[in-house]
Parts: C-alpha cells; sequence; structure tokens
C-alpha cells in the first residue's frame, strides 16, 4: 500500500550486503536465462504502457459510448471482454483504464522522485542546520504510513483524479527523500568528491557531475518498484470513489462498478483485477531484477 | 540502554507534536462547513441563522491558535471533541470501534508474522530450490494483488459458497477469517521475501559457514545462529508492516461491513466529519509510534551493541 | 305491528345466534392460532422458532441521547397518525382529528386502550409531554431525518391544551391546516412517559414504546435485537418473537450476506440496489419484491449563473429526457418514472393532468436548445454523489453517465464530477456546479414541505444554492395554499404550483425510487411500507418438507 515500503529502503540501502551474497552463474547458459527475469516483465510493462499509450487507435469503441441495447453482455464477436451495464466495450475501457492510471502512476512517480530527490540533496548535501531541520520534518512524516497520509490530503482536497496525484505526491515522496539523503551522505565522503571540492569545483558542478549520475540506478529501481506500488495505491482509492471519478475508465472505478455484477458476470471484475496485479506484479519483478543486474555489474567491477 | 532509549522518545515527542497539529489543521483546511454538514444531515435544510448560531456553539469561530490550544487541552482529558454528524463524543465514537480494528488488525499482524516469518526462513533455507522459485513467485503475486480485489473474490467465490464463513459484518473468530486473509496476504508476501533475504544473508556469514564445517546440524545452525541473527532486521520490519496493515485495513473494513475505525474514516471523510477524521490521524498515528518504539526496544534488547549505547548499524 | 311474544322470540333467537357465532369465532380462534396474515401454501408448515435475522443499510437505533432512540422501522413506538402508500393520513394513537371552522384550532382525539410496553396508560398527558420534548430537543442532531426542526413542523403554537385525558388541542394566529401532514410518522412519535426521561429529555433507561416490538440488545454498527411486545395493544399481533438486525453498509457486502445464510431477508431503506435485484430475481433462492418510495431523485439546475438561467436549455433537457426509457434502462425497471415535482406516490396533492406534467419531446427540446445556445455547443458540469449512502443509494454515477449520452445531440458536453456528499453541498453553496443529481425526501406527506422547498424564492436552493428560480406568482400560490383551510381548494392551488414549475423547469424530475427488498422463501410476508419501514409484524417463517 505504502509508496515504497520499509524492506526495499532498507534494501536499496544497501546493495553492498546483497551482492556479495549472490551466488556465481554455475551454467554458461545462465547469462540467457539470467536475463529472463528483466525480458518478461519488462515486455508486459512495455506491452501495457503502449497499450495505454495507443489506446485512442487501438479501442474499436468510445469508452464511454453507452449501447442501452447490448448491456451486460459476456465475450461476443463484437465485444471481447463483454460490455458492462451500460453497453460499453470492457476492452476499449480497459485500454481507456490502463491509460488513465498508468498516467497518474506516471507523473506520481516523477513527482515523488523528483520531490525526493530535491529535498534528500537539499538535506544530504548542504548538511547543517538544513539537514537538521529536513531530517527531523523526515522523521516526523515517516511515522505515519503512507496510506493515511495520501488519505489525509484527500480529504483536505476533495476527491478527483487531481487531488488523487497531489496526495499521492504529497505523501510518498518522503521515504524517497530519506534515501536519497543517505546515499549523498555516503557518496559526499568518497575521496573523489572530497577532492573535486578541493579542487575549487562548484557545488551545481559536483551535483550534476558526480552525485546525481550515481544515483541513476537508485532512482531507475525506485521508479520501477513504485509504478506497481502506486498503481495499487490508485485503484484501491478509486475503487473506494475517493479518486479517478466516473464516467472515466480507470481500472479501479471499473472494479468498483463491476461489484453489484459480480455473480451474474464474473469478467467484469475479473479482467480489471487482473490488469492491476500483472502490471503491479511485472513492475515489482523487473525493478528486483535491475536491482539485482546493477548489483552483479558492481560486483564485476 | 537507557540513553538508547531516551534517545529514541526523545524523536518521538516532536512526532506527536506534529501529529496533534497536523491532526488539528486538517480539521481546520478541510473544505466544507461543519456545521450545516451537521445540521443538515438527513435532508434537512437549515437557515444561514441556526449554521451561525452552530458555528458560534461549536467554537468554529475563535481564531486559529485558540482553537488549537482548546484542542489540545481537550486531549489530556480524553476529549477529542465531538462528531460534527451525530454529536457523540468522538472518544466514544472511535471507543466502540477501536476493538473491532485492533481484533482485525492484530489478528492479520499475527497470521502476517507467522506466515511472513515461517515461509521466509523455510525459502531462505532452500535458496535457489524450486520450492524458492516458486515461493518468490507467489509472494511477488500476492504483493501485486490488490486488497480489495482479492476480499471481492473471496466473498464471492468463498463466502456466498460455503456455508462455514460469513460473508462479511461482525463477529466471532469466524466473521475474522476471510477480511484477515484478504489483509495479510500483501504484508506477509512483503515479509517472506526480506526474511528469506536476510536468512540467505545470514546463512553465508563466516560464522555459519564455520559451525558448517564443524559439521554441526543444520537444524541446529538454523535455530541457535541465523534465526536470532536474520531476527534483527525483521523486527524493524514488523513495525513497518503494522502500518501497512493499519492502513490496509480502511479499505478492508469499508467492503465486509467491519465496524472498525477504517470504516468509520471513510464515512467521516465523505460526511466531512472533522473532529473524527483528525483523531483517526492522531490515534493511528500515535500508535505507530508505540509500535516503532516498541520495535526499537526490542531491537535494543536483542542486540548487544545497542545495548551498550551504540549506533544502530549504518542507517543514515 | 309486532306483539310483544314474537318480538321476544326474534330477540331470544337473535340472542342465540350472537352467542352461536361468538363461540364459534372463539373456538376458531383458539383451535387456529395463526392470524388472518399468514397463508401457508401446500408442503408449508408454520417454523416452530419465529426468529428473523434481517440485514440493513444502516443504524436502525440512535440512543439514549438522539431525538428518536429507535427509528420508526423497529416499530418500538407508534406515532399519533401516520400515513398509508398513497400518503393519506391514517389513524394510529389518535383515532381522529379534526380543525375548527375557523382553521386555527386542532384538535386530537386519542386511542383509549393504549398500553406501553411496560404496562403504564397512554393519554394526552403523555402525548403532551412528547411534543413538549420536540419542543425541547428542536435542532438536535440525530442520524434520523436530521432531527427536529419544532418551529417549520409545530410552527409557533398559542396554545397547546388538554382537553380531557384522552384530547388534546393546538391553536395558532392563522389557520396551519396542513399540521397533521406535517407531523405524521417520526414527528408525532409517542416515546415514552415523562418518568422516562431524565430533565435534558435524554432517555433513562431502555426506550419505552407502545408498539408491537421491543428493544433488548443493540450495538452500534453491529446490530439491534427485538423482541415481540406480548402485551401489545393493537389488532395484529407478530408472529416473529425475535427479530436481529444485523448491519451491512456496504450494498455488496449485504447482498453477499444474504446469498451466503448470514441473514434472511434483507429490508429497510435501499436494502437492495437495482442492479443486484436483477442477479438475485434470476437465482432460484430467493425472492424479490419491490415498493415505491417517498423519494424523487431530480436533475437540479444553477440558474443563478451559467446556461441554465436560460429557461428554454432547462426545458430542453427536461424534455429530451424519456423518462419511461430512463426508469428501464438504468434502473432495470425498478423505479417510477416522475410526472412532477411533487414526490409521485402522493394522490392527495399531486397534478394528474398530462398537459400538466413533465413532457417529453425530443423535437421541441432540440429547437428550444439550438434557440438558447445559437448551434454552438456548450460545456457543463454535473455534480453527482457517489452510490450507495444511504438517500442518495440508487446508482448516480450510471445515471450521470446516461444523461451525458442522451443530452449531448442537445449541445451540451457534460463534464461528471463525482463529490461526497459535503463537496456536494459546498459546490451548491458556492454555485460552483450547472446540474448536480439530488433526492428529496418526504419524511410526512405535507406538500409544503417539498414544494417551498424546491420552488419558493427565499428558499435554501433558491436564495443559497444558486437554484435562482423566482416566479412572484408560485410565491404567492405557496402562502395562499399554506393556509388555505378548504382542503379541495388547497389541493387545487398545489396542483396550479406544479404546472407553473412543471413548465419551468426550475429542476427536472427524474424518477421516484423504488425500494428493493429480498429474502429468502422461508421467510414470509415481509413487504415494505412508503417510508422504508419493512411489515415486520406480519412476517413469519415458515418450512416446507
Amino acid at each position: 500500500m505504502s509508496v515504497v515500503s520499509g524492506e526495499r529502503i532498507l534494501q536499496v540501502q544497501h546493495p553492498a550486503r546483497t551482492l556479495a551474497n549472490r551466488q556465481e552463474p554455475r551454467w554458461p547458459m545462465s547469462r540467457i536465462v539470467g536475463l529472463l527475469p528483466i525480458v518478461i516483465p519488462g515486455t508486459v510493462l512495455l506491452l501495457a504502457i503502449l497499450g495505454s499509450a495507443f489506446a485512442p487507435w487501438i479501442a474499436l469503441y468510445d469508452p464511454n459510448a453507452l449501447d442501452m441495447q447490448a448491456t451486460l453482455s459476456g465475450p461476443t464477436a463484437d465485444h471481447w471482454l463483454g460490455t458492462d451495464q451500460l453497453g460499453r466495450d470492457q476492452l476499449s475501457r480497459l485500454l481507456y483504464g490502463g491509460r488513465s492510471t498508468m498516467l497518474i502512476a506516471g507523473l506520481g512517480v516523477c513527482g515523488v522522485i523528483g520531490i525526493g530527490l530535491v529535498v534528500g540533496t537539499l538535506a544530504g548535501y548542504f548538511g547543517g542546520r538544513i539537514d537538521l531541520g529536513l531530517s527531523a520534518f523526515l522523521t516526523v512524516l515517516l511515522a505515519l504510513p503512507t496510506l493515511l497520509l495520501t488519505l489525509a490530503i484527500l480529504g483536505i482536497l476533495g476527491p478527483g483524479t487531481n487531488s488523487l496525484m497531489l496526495a499521492i505526491i504529497g505523501a510518498g515522496w518522503v521515504g524517497h527523500a530519506r534515501i536519497f539523503r543517505s546515499s549523498i551522505l555516503s557518496l559526499r565522503q568518497r575521496p573523489y568528491i572530497e577532492a573535486a571540492h578541493s579542487m575549487g569545483a562548484s557545488s551545481s558542478l559536483i551535483l550534476r557531475r558526480h552525485l546525481w549520475p550515481n544515483l541513476f540506478t537508485t532512482i531507475v529501481v525506485l521508479a520501477t518498484l513504485d509504478i506497481g506500488a502506486l498503481i495499487l495505491t490508485i485503484s484501491s482509492l478509486s475503487f473506494l470513489g475517493l479518486g479517478v471519478q466516473p464516467p472515466t475508465a480507470d481500472w479501479g472505478t471499473m472494479l468498483n462498478e463491476a461489484r453489484p455484477f459480480v455473480g451474474q458476470l464474473p469478467i467484469l471484475a475479473i479482467v480489471p483485477g487482473i490488469c492491476i496485479s500483472v502490471v503491479s506484479l511485472s513492475s515489482n519483478m523487473l525493478g528486483d531484477a535491475i536491482r539485482d543486474v546493477v548489483d552483479i555489474g558492481r560486483r564485476n567491477r | 540502554m537507557g540513553r538508547y532509549l531516551l534517545s529514541r522518545v526523545a524523536v518521538a515527542i516532536p512526532t506527536l507534536v506534529f501529529l496533534t497539529l497536523a491532526a488539528f489543521l486538517l480539521n481546520a483546511a478541510a473544505r466544507g462547513d461543519p456545521a450545516e454538514q451537521a445540521l443538515s444531515s438527513g435532508g434537512n435544510e437549515p437557515s444561514p441563522a441556526e449554521i451561525a448560531a452552530y458555528r458560534e456553539q461549536l467554537g468554529l469561530n475563535n481564531p486559529l491558535p485558540v482553537r488549537y490550544v482548546t484542542w489540545v487541552g481537550g486531549l489530556f482529558k480524553g476529549d477529542l471533541g465531538k462528531s460534527f454528524l451525530d454529536q457523540r463524543d468522538v472518544s466514544e465514537i472511535l471507543g466502540e470501534r477501536i476493538v473491532p480494528t485492533l481484533r482485525l488488525g492484530l489478528s492479520a499482524f499475527a497470521v502476517t508474522t507467522i506466515v511472513g516469518i515461517g515461509l521466509g526462513v523455510i525459502f531462505g533455507l532452500r535458496a535457489n530450490s524450486a520450492l524458492d522459485y516458486g515461493g518468490r513467485f507467489i509472494s511477488l503475486l500476492l504483493a501485486a494483488v490488490p486488497s480489495f480485489w482479492l476480499a471481492l473474490i473471496l466473498i464471492v467465490y468463498v463466502g456466498e459458497k460455503s456455508d462455514y464463513f460469513p460473508v462479511a459484518g461482525y463477529g466471532g473468530f469466524k466473521y475474522l477469517i476471510l477480511p484477515v486473509i484478504a489483509l495479510s496476504c500483501g504484508p506477509a508476501a512483503g515479509l517472506m521475501r526480506f526474511t528469506r533475504n536476510a536468512t540467505i544473508e545470514v546463512w553465508r556469514d563466516d560464522y555459519v559457514r564455520t559451525a558448517r564445517a564443524k559439521g554441526i546440524g543444520e537444524l541446529r545452525i538454523a535455530v541457535r545462529h541465523a534465526i536470532p541473527n536474520a531476527i534483527l532486521p525483521i523486527i524493524t520490519l514488523l513495525g513497518l508492516r503494522f502500518g501497512q496493515i493499519l492502513a490496509g485495513s480502511i479499505v478492508i473494513e469499508s467492503i465486509f461491513s467491519w465496524p472498525g475505525m477504517g470504516s468509520e474514516l471513510i464515512k467521516a471523510i465523505s460526511g466531512r466529519d472533522l473532529p473524527v477524521i483528525g483523531a483517526y490521524v492522531l490515534l493511528s498515528g500515535v500508535g505507530f509510534v508505540i509500535v516503532n518504539l516498541l520495535s526499537d526496544v526490542s531491537y535494543a534488547l536483542i542486540d548487544p551493541r545497542i545495548r551498550l549505547g551504540g549506533q544502530v548499524g549504518g542507517a543514515t | 305491528m309486532f306483539d310483544s311474544g314474537r318480538l321476544r322470540s326474534i330477540v331470544a333467537l337473535f340472542l342465540a345466534a350472537l352467542v352461536l357465532v361468538t363461540g364459534s369465532l372463539t373456538g376458531l380462534a383458539q383451535d387456529a392460532a395463526t392470524p388472518a396474515y399468514i397463508t401457508l401454501e401446500d408442503g408449508e408448515q408454520l417454523s416452530g422458532t419465529q426468529e428473523l435475522r434481517l440485514g440493513v443499510n444502516r443504524n436502525l437505533v440512535g440512543g439514549a441521547e438522539n431525538t428518536w432512540y429507535v427509528h420508526a422501522s423497529l416499530q418500538v413506538w407508534e406515532p399519533l397518525l401516520t400515513y398509508d402508500d398513497q400518503f393519506q393520513l391514517q389513524p394510529k394513537l389518535a383515532e381522529s382529528w379534526i380543525l375548527s371552522p375557523d382553521g386555527l384550532t386542532w384538535t386530537f382525539n386519542l386511542r383509549k386502550d393504549v398500553t406501553f410496553a411496560d404496562g403504564k396508560p397512554f393519554n394526552a398527558d403523555v402525548a403532551l409531554f412528547n411534543i413538549e420534548r420536540y419542543e425541547a430537543v428542536s435542532l438536535r442532531p440525530s442520524i434520523f431525518l436530521g432531527g427536529i426542526n419544532y418551529p417549520e413542523i409545530y410552527g409557533a403554537p398559542t396554545a397547546i391544551t388538554k382537553v380531557d385525558d384522552y384530547t388534546f388541542s393546538i391553536s395558532y394566529a392563522e389557520p396551519r391546516p396542513l399540521l397533521p401532514y406535517a407531523i405524521a410518522n417520526h414527528y408525532s412519535a409517542i416515546q415514552g412517559t415523562r418518568e422516562d426521561f431524565d430533565e435534558n429529555y435524554n432517555w433513562i433507561g431502555s426506550p419505552n414504546g407502545t408498539g408491537p416490538f421491543k428493544l433488548v440488545d443493540w450495538q452500534r454498527d453491529q446490530y439491534a435485537v427485538i423482541e415481540r411486545n406480548d402485551a401489545y395493544w393493537g389488532p395484529v399481533k407478530p408472529t416473529l418473537t425475535k427479530i436481529e438486525v444485523k448491519i451491512y453498509p456496504d450494498a455488496n457486502a449485504r447482498v453477499s450476506a444474504l446469498k451466503g445464510g448470514e441473514v434472511d431477508a434483507l429490508a429497510e431503506l435501499a436494502a437492495v440496489l437495482p442492479a443486484q435485484a436483477q442477479e438475485l430475481k434470476e437465482s432460484s433462492d430467493f425472492w424479490v419484491g419491490d415498493y415505491v418510495s417517498a423519494c424523487n431523485n431530480y436533475l437540479g439546475f444553477n440558474g443563478t449563473e451559467g446556461p441554465f438561467t436560460d429557461i428554454r436549455l432547462r426545458q430542453a433537457v427536461s424534455m429530451s429526457i424519456d423518462r419511461n426509457a430512463f426508469v428501464n434502462d438504468v434502473l432495470y425497471g425498478y423505479g417510477r418514472p416522475a410526472t412532477s415535482v411533487l414526490i409521485g406516490a402522493d394522490s392527495t396533492f399531486i397534478n394528474t393532468d398530462p398537459a400538466q406534467q413533465v413532457v417529453y419531446n425530443p423535437e421541441q427540446a432540440l429547437s428550444l436548445a439550438n434557440e438558447a445556445l445559437g448551434g454552438e455547443r456548450q460545456s457543463v458540469t454535473l455534480l453527482f454523489n457517489p452510490p450507495g449512502e444511504a438517500l442518495h443509494g440508487w446508482p448516480y454515477p450510471t445515471i450521470a453517465a446516461y444523461l451525458q449520452a442522451i443530452l449531448a445531440p442537445l449541445g451540451l458536453d457534460i463534464e461528471l464530477k463525482q463529490l461526497e456528499t459535503a463537496a456536494v453541498d459546498e459546490a451548491r453553496n458556492t454555485g460552483e456546479y450547472d446540474m448536480v443529481l439530488g433526492a428529496n425526501c418526504w419524511a410526512t406527506g405535507d406538500p409544503d414541505y417539498i414544494l417551498s422547498r424546491l420552488l419558493d424564492s427565499e428558499s435554501t436552493i433558491n436564495a443559497t444554492q444558486f437554484g435562482g428560480y423566482k416566479n412572484p406568482e408560485v410565491d404567492s400560490l405557496l402562502d395562499q395554499a399554506r393556509v388555505e383551510i378548504d382542503p379541495a381548494r388547497q389541493a387545487e392551488l398545489y396542483r396550479q404550483i406544479q404546472a407553473i414549475a412543471n413548465a419551468e423547469v426550475p429542476l427536472a424530475p427524474l424518477f421516484d425510487q423504488e425500494n428493493i427488498i429480498a429474502g429468502t422463501y422461508n421467510v414470509k410476508g415481509l413487504n415494505e411500507r412508503i417510508a422504508y419501514a419493512p411489515t415486520l409484524e406480519t412476517v413469519y417463517l415458515v418450512e416446507r418438507n
């Protein structure tokens, strides 16, 4: 439920610990097999992103077009995944729903990482009172479950897509800021940074040239993992009626609208649920796999 | 140890102050006029004069600092204010609701802990076996399945079909089963993955290797060395899991019509029942702080380095 | 001319017959203890235990500090008077009520044989105490009906007088002919005697009523248990000995509880949603019943700002809606197409002249919209609540999506905005909306209650919620109707008001909700009255061989 939960923070924070313990590949074939954990979820995620991005061109129907003559039909030649209570084509709604869900998740990830990076850099690089103040603030915010913060912000702003985005960003950046802060803190103490400092390099140059590029892999891993976590948060809030508002198709709202019909036409609830699970699963697997590869790369260096 | 704990408590205090401030400001900043909400529930349409009088009665016209001080003063007397919706004491409302939430939350927490740690250790000891790969995939899958969807599926395909499982509502042990499953799958999957990795790490540590070289039985190594060492980071994680379960219960309670604090929160948000929202944030925040303190304490009890006044790991 | 002998023999014969008839009647009553409402089909017999488990939507017990300890649905208390499903007034604890010729004084005659569950008698003192209590607890928030607004319901009586032990009167400075409608049901509930309350008019112990059931246990948000009041005074005695009322606020959880066998039936407010009814009906395990409710759902307009200040556009919207098709398509037939701004179930004041009701005329709608918009497209917002909330339990998102589709041809691009109740109210108060879905629910049968609040230019909707409807003629007709003591003339005035409103469309009535209930085939005799009250007193459980 939380954006990036504790064990991930700990894992990302200590890449050295996991890399030392990774087993040596036993077979030469393992190179190919080893890539599968990246290729498979990566392909699934890519398909989902493409499907959502090109939904207007792929979908055969307007996702909000009603057809009262064809309500609640099961899968047919015209409607591969059937229609809902208003005769709307489920496949089209699923594609558009993915679009809405993934767009919010994508923007959410950008916001969460962006704010986290800025705050983390401020605290970790400049240290001193700024660090003290920010760290205290972060500690306080981290004392609350992310979903609770999200709900609290959503409570102030009122439900809706924009509020949902603000709420997940407003509650999600805290954990990231802490990770970035400690990464930058440890990077800053490396000899070559100290050297750059003593050679009179400006702070912005050091940040751009040396510190931020070093965070790149952490950012990729966090972002990939975030997508999965955010999709779960977005869909559960939309499901509760607090997120994306009908009739906009969204996987969470679709599930909510399907509830009365679960017994009659289970496919209405099953398919969006599978979509959420598969995309979230893929992003988790991909994130894990990238992290493993990065760790191996570091070890071989 | 005393100093360590003192420093932990010292961190908790600003958190608590922040919580009261946040909960209070949440109330003050929210949209919608609570006085009008209360008077117009059920289809009444109060006149502006009635609303103004009620605002005065609720103290909504005082300046913010005055309202904050009044509010915090009330907290020490156990006064969380009155619900705007039905005029009952918030402490009374949440008092009724806290027991169901704790029952659900603690049961889910227990299941999460037992299943997550148990399976995690097993998979960790059998790392990279078929069992482990299966376990990893299932744990990834369970972490990815939305709990509310799982709840729906459980209700329709288990609750409605079987005579044994009650579908929804509040009651004894039987009523707990389905919501607890829906609530603990995600957290348990995460805990399982983490425990597995922690176990693997410990299993590869030098002293375990030495012990194995000496020919000490695997089970004995696991029980005497590996598990106690792996348990440290797991305890920190348990605190976070508690928060995840608490947050997840908001959704699960609504779906199962479980009369706990979570479903009350959803009701309060939609009715703009500000004192209830604020009290919920405050209570669950305080609960979370306490759980974290407890995990710090047990951390200190287990790890001698901390007991002697050292710092925890290298973290931050 | 009868001689005395023949007269005597006739009297004797008559007496003998009388003895015989009464004898056979009492005999009948003794050997078949079955009340008249029970009809057993072949292979059916009454269950040995008559204990019902009923699933409901909401708390039906408010507690000792509430205006009503228990909701009317549980039948723990009874009102002075009530209404039937056509909103015709019916006697309950008051046998009759008479308006003085000058229209200034109502006199209520009370039943003489009524006792409370604890044995105390009901009389005029008790009735007057309850009215005194309503005045004292006026505007106190309540989870039922939002409490009582005494000045609105009872007005400003100049005198409330006990005439004798079973008669009292209420006098006013100006005629108040609608008082019996206004106080029917909840607002004349007799909930105990003075000894049952403390000085703040809160209950000291458990609630004391004259109804067929009594409250024995309850836990807020979980359950309420009522048992039969064996000392019930009324003519119809319940068969059920005990009812466990279980609360499932979530509509889907409720239906699941029925399917999963945790409850025997679902009833009360918004028990089953139209979409769910379809599925239950198709299964062979459950019966489904639907009953017209006192809630009229409407499409409201911002008539103060924006495009709907133009009467032609409002008319165009109303004329585009084929309410019959709407009810069939969106509500699966579980609703009544609205014909007027008043609640459709009413039979006294409703305007039944088709020429004066709301009309469906797509051609005229198009031309009106063209005139108003000049062929341009217009973006408007439509606010609505999430589904599943108590009074707004109907599928608003579905309704909103349907309206969006059918109003598009007029040139309206509707942006749908689902907001929670509080945010909808806020948007209405700030005018940040063009259209809104809402419901008018009738608690009493008083036409002024609905029509004034919708149409009076000073009403909340019009004055502070940007309804903006102002018609001096309607204002004056409302003022006249309120004090008109000739019932026929009064009804005529209300019909005139509706005719104007139906033509000028300050709001577009859509449909009257139907309340859907369901149960297993072991539950018989369960119906629902218009104000959601399940007929618990006639329910019986059967077993089949």
